[in-house]
């Protein structure tokens, strides 16, 4: 029973977050049945990389309406990705294509995915190349407290099954 | 519909063009019938990796020119390393030279199959995106899925990490993968080549316009299906060593386009699969000549709709070569050779997924790069892109409507697989200062 915890991020300001998390869970140490990824524009690997594993955490720097640096945990975020697509027009440039796009086509082929849990960080800017705000990296050591935590009930779960 | 057509006059503007790798724009102007004004624009800003890379240490150049594209990153490292190590006079091991050829393979595989099943196939079902064609033909964008995944995979393998790879150096490669690594690779590569092949015979079967144009092939030839090396001809006579290019090569600036053009003795030309195949149909192994044969055989062909079927090919012989590759793979003692700087200027190329990918540098005797120039085959196919579209959109008629005029032109440009992000790395810069 495998969990990967998958950082989606690019290098432009606090799109990092993602990559900072998973670094600093690489650097605790985690179970042997956790596995960490790190990726870029996600695309077509991303479906792999998600059918390689029972349970997900997707973490992914996001716009809500938030306070820089707060987080909210979606436990069903294959719903809430789905439904960020509904009505949009898309493209699908293989420059564009990111998560949501990237579950809608699962989705549409009918692959089998597994749970998905977004761990979603709010932004403070985005800005070309521009390293990440302070804000949200004071904030690191809160968003690990809460990412083991999320960790820790998947395991649970997991555990429960068996 | 022919007497409304003298009086129509027609402008199309394709702001941003959907379905390539960049940023890219098709300007028409239609007056009387008459095809006016045509301008294919790339207005992606420049990216300036040539300036960036003077001053830097010859051992960054891999790392560096790879952030160039992520799709073809490995052709850059390849194109690189061969013109450094040229320089150098590195001798490399025959493991080197086979996990090079790998190396690209993957690249080769998974480049084709993102442009087939993401790219251009939503064109011929009459969809805007791979989302409708997932919903038509489910099984072949399952399967094309499929057969990426083995590129990215090859890719790891030797680079570390599918995209930006990092496992290639001057003088060879980081790190050597494990016995068991290539046998689970190995497994792989050969599920996917039945897929391929499938994939091949239903590409050949999709239907395609018959629109013969007259244009020059460019590729690399070698007796082995040129990936990472070979002499560059065309289909009129050119013949050359990669020191050569510039001979009869020259690239120069548009107004309406960021990247530059290049001209094979002030013509226009093709580079990338359909050239490829073209100028190396019968260095193929067996088992894809029956194919060819079985599927009437087009090539060469002066027809640009070919592409396709000329790529879904290449993954068939990437696939089949990395199998052949894998098959008898061994840990080498060392996964690289030693180099030994010395000063002067050296050019390199290979045969990237869109076609020839050519470097120059200039090195000083501590090894830092001086200068460097970097053509890449989006920029070659530029001036041939244009001439395809006044042609072709003539062939299709003019008197259609602007919205199949636009998907018309937008497939023509999708048979070429513009990257256009690789071919905006250059802007030329002049300053005058007063005292």
């Amino acid at each position: 029973m495998t969990i990967g915890v998958i950082g989606v991020g690019s290098a432009h300001g606090d799109d990092q977050i993602a990559w900072y998390l998973i670094d600093q869970l690489a650097a605790r140490g985690v179970a042997d049945n956790i596995h960490l990824e790190k990726v870029l524009a996600p695309a077509v690997s991303l479906i792999h990389s998600l059918q390689c594993y029972e349970r997900v955490i997707l973490i992914d720097a996001a716009d809500m309406g938030l306070g820089a640096g707060e987080c909210t945990v979606i436990c069903d975020g294959a719903n809430v990705l789905s439904s960020q697509l509904q009505g949009a027009e898309c493209h699908f440039s293989s420059h564009h294509m990111g998560v949501a796009e990237m579950w809608q086509l699962a989705q549409q082929l009918e692959l089998s995915m597994p749970q998905i849990n977004l761990f979603a960080v709010q932004i403070e800017h985005t800005e070309t190349l521009s390293p990440i705000s302070h804000t949200l990296r004071d904030r690191l050591p809160q968003l690990g407290v809460e990412l083991d935590a999320l960790l820790g009930s998947l395991q649970a779960g997991l555990a429960h099954q068996r | 519909m022919g007497g409304k057509m003298t009086e129509r006059r027609v402008t199309i503007d394709v702001p941003s063009l959907a379905r390539v790798e960049g940023e890219g724009a098709l300007h028409l102007k239609i007056e009387q019938g008459t095809l006016q004004h045509l301008q294919f624009k790339i207005y992606e800003p420049p990216r300036f990796f040539e300036k960036f890379l003077e001053g830097r240490h010859y051992s960054e150049v891999p790392d560096i020119v790879a952030r160039i594209c992520g799709i073809c990153p490995v052709a850059y490292q390849v194109s690189a390393v061969n013109a450094l190590e040229s320089l150098f006079e590195v001798e490399l091991t025959p493991w080197i030279k086979q996990m090079r050829r790998l190396l690209y393979c993957g690249e080769w595989i998974q480049s084709h199959s993102l442009h087939i099943h993401l790219l251009a196939l939503p064109d011929y079902f009459h969809e805007t995106t791979v989302l409708g064609l997932a919903a038509k033909q489910p099984d072949a964008v399952k399967r094309g899925f499929f057969i990426q995944e083995a590129g990215n995979r090859l890719i790891k393998f030797l680079g570390g990490r599918s995209v930006h790879p990092i496992g290639l150096q001057v003088g060879g490669f980081h790190k050597a993968p494990s016995l068991a690594e290539a046998a689970e690779l190995h497994r792989y590569i050969e599920s996917a080549l039945p897929e391929a092949i499938a994939m091949a015979e239903w590409v050949a079967r999709l239907d395609m316009p018959d629109e013969q144009q007259s244009f020059t092939s460019v590729a690399l030839t070698s007796p082995h299906y040129p990936l990472e090396t070979g002499r560059l001809k065309s289909d009129r006579g050119l013949d050359i060593g990669v020191d050569d290019y510039e001979t009869y090569f020259t690239e120069s600036q548009c107004p309406h386009s960021t990247a530059l053009w290049s001209l094979l003795k002030g013509e226009n030309y093709l580079v990338g699969p359909l050239a490829r195949l073209n100028l190396n149909v019968n260095g193929l192994p067996p088992f894809l000549d029956r194919l060819l044969a079985k599927l009437g055989n087009p090539f060469p062909s002066q027809n640009m709709f070919h592409s396709m079927l000329a790529r879904a090919v290449e993954i068939c012989f990437a696939l089949h070569e990395a199998s052949e590759l894998l098959r008898n793979y061994k840990v080498p003692d060392t996964p690289s050779v030693p180099v030994r700087v010395k000063a002067g200027e050296c050019c390199g190329w290979s045969e990237a997924p869109r076609g020839l990918l050519w470097h120059r540098y200039q090195v000083d005797a501590e090894g830092i790069i001086r200068a460097a120039k970097i053509v890449p085959p989006t920029s070659q196919n530029q001036a041939r892109i244009e001439q395809d579209l006044a042609q072709s959109l003539q062939a299709f008629g003019l008197e259609h409507s602007d919205e199949a005029l636009r998907l018309h032109s937008e497939k023509v440009i999708r048979n070429y697989d513009p990257c256009i992000s690789c071919a905006t790395h250059f802007l030329r810069f002049s300053a005058e200062r007063s005292p």
